[in-house]
């Protein structure tokens, strides 16, 4: 019974690990001043080059802002006093199908889309506090004035 | 005349607490590509009537609140004033750069020596860059040996560009041998277009 039930154990830590690591969804290619990265309640220095995946959300901090490219190449340029969620991203760089959700719950963010949304543009959707944003492979800046909340500091 | 005095102020006063309650907090910009080319967004209300606008020409704007959503029209002037700092901070756009090489060699032609080094100084205000090398023949030779030089050209870039100071970290490399032609030829035909790596840089 051991030996086997430690086989599953490791199956579904391996199918646990493989699924986090296809969850990658981009890299902090540039950034400036205060960047956090909150991954499964932890919040973290967002260092250059720091890899950021599906579930994260990224904030800066009054002096910050961070340009990240997704695999699907899309582009992202969060300014000051941001707090972004990247709630979905699955891209399948062989079909180009995967699946891009983000919400910007305040501050601001220049998009220039990927793959994902020339392939599927259904399957890509930026989310605002008030609004739902439907993109045809495209570029275009978002903006939310934020309400100060104590959730909002990087 | 006298009721008119009276209500008109009232009515004034009505509008302005309208205009506050619907005061636009969220704005989104359509843009053109550096090609000029526009795309579309629309942009949807969550709560309330679903109103939505949608953008389709450069610098259309959607303002928002809770309450409503409407279309505006904002100037390229206004754009660069408001976010040309935020434009300034997109990560550089991912490129794919073709070199060439010699027939049967590692060695790149010189005009492609000179983009090379192109490739180089543009990696130096690129710090966090990823780079996949892709090398590729022509039809000349067996494909395991095409399947070998393709390989060893793209890692002589690799090395290259590693020595110039590149992330090893972040630099793939790999071969395709040709099965990949740019140019279809049959087999054991000579084509320089084929003897090529791409690099892609993001």
């Amino acid at each position: 019974m051991k030996p086997l039930s430690l086989s599953i154990f490791a199956a579904m830590a391996c199918l646990f690990t493989s699924a986090y690591a296809a969850d990658e969804a981009g890299i902090i290619k540039s950034r400036q001043g205060t960047v956090s990265v909150e991954r499964q309640g932890t919040r973290s220095n967002a260092e250059l080059g720091a890899k950021v995946y599906a579930t994260d959300i990224v904030r800066t901090g009054a002096d910050g802002s961070a340009g990240i490219t997704l695999r699907d190449n899309t582009l992202l340029s969060a300014g000051p006093n941001s707090v972004l969620a990247l709630e979905q991203f699955s891209f399948d760089s062989t079909t180009y199908q995967g699946k891009l959700n983000a919400t910007l719950r305040k501050g601001s963010l220049a998009v220039v889309s990927g793959k994902l949304a020339k392939t599927s543009p259904e399957s890509v959707q930026f989310r605002t506090p008030a609004t739902i944003l439907g993109v045809r492979g495209t570029e275009f800046v978002i903006e939310v004035e934020g309400m100060a909340g104590d959730n909002d500091a990087p | 005349m006298p009721l008119d005095r009276q209500v008109l102020p009232l009515l004034a006063g009505l509008l302005v607490l309208a205009g506050c309650a619907t005061k636009p907090t969220e704005r989104v910009v359509l843009l053109p590509s550096p090609e000029g080319v526009v795309g579309e967004v629309s942009v949807t209300q969550i709560d309330g009537e679903h109103k939505a606008v949608r953008l389709k020409d450069a610098y259309a704007t959607a303002a928002a609140s809770k309450r409503d959503v409407v279309a505006q029209v904002s100037t390229r002037d206004e754009v660069s004033a408001r976010y040309g700092r935020l434009l300034n901070g997109l990560p550089v756009r991912p490129r794919v750069v073709t070199l060439y090489f010699i027939e049967g060699k590692d060695e790149l032609t010189m005009e492609s020596g000179k983009t090379l080094e192109e490739i180089k100084a543009l990696l130096a205000s690129q710090p966090v860059a990823d780079i996949t090398i892709v090398g590729h023949t022509d039809t000349i030779g067996s494909q395991k040996s095409n399947d070998e030089l393709s390989l060893k050209r793209a890692v002589s870039i690799r090395t290259q560009l590693v020595q110039a100071g590149a992330d090893a970290n972040r630099i793939a490399a790999a071969g395709r041998g040709e099965r990949e032609l740019l140019v279809p030829t049959a087999d054991e035909v000579v084509e320089p277009r084929n003897r090529r790596v791409e690099v892609t840089i993001r």
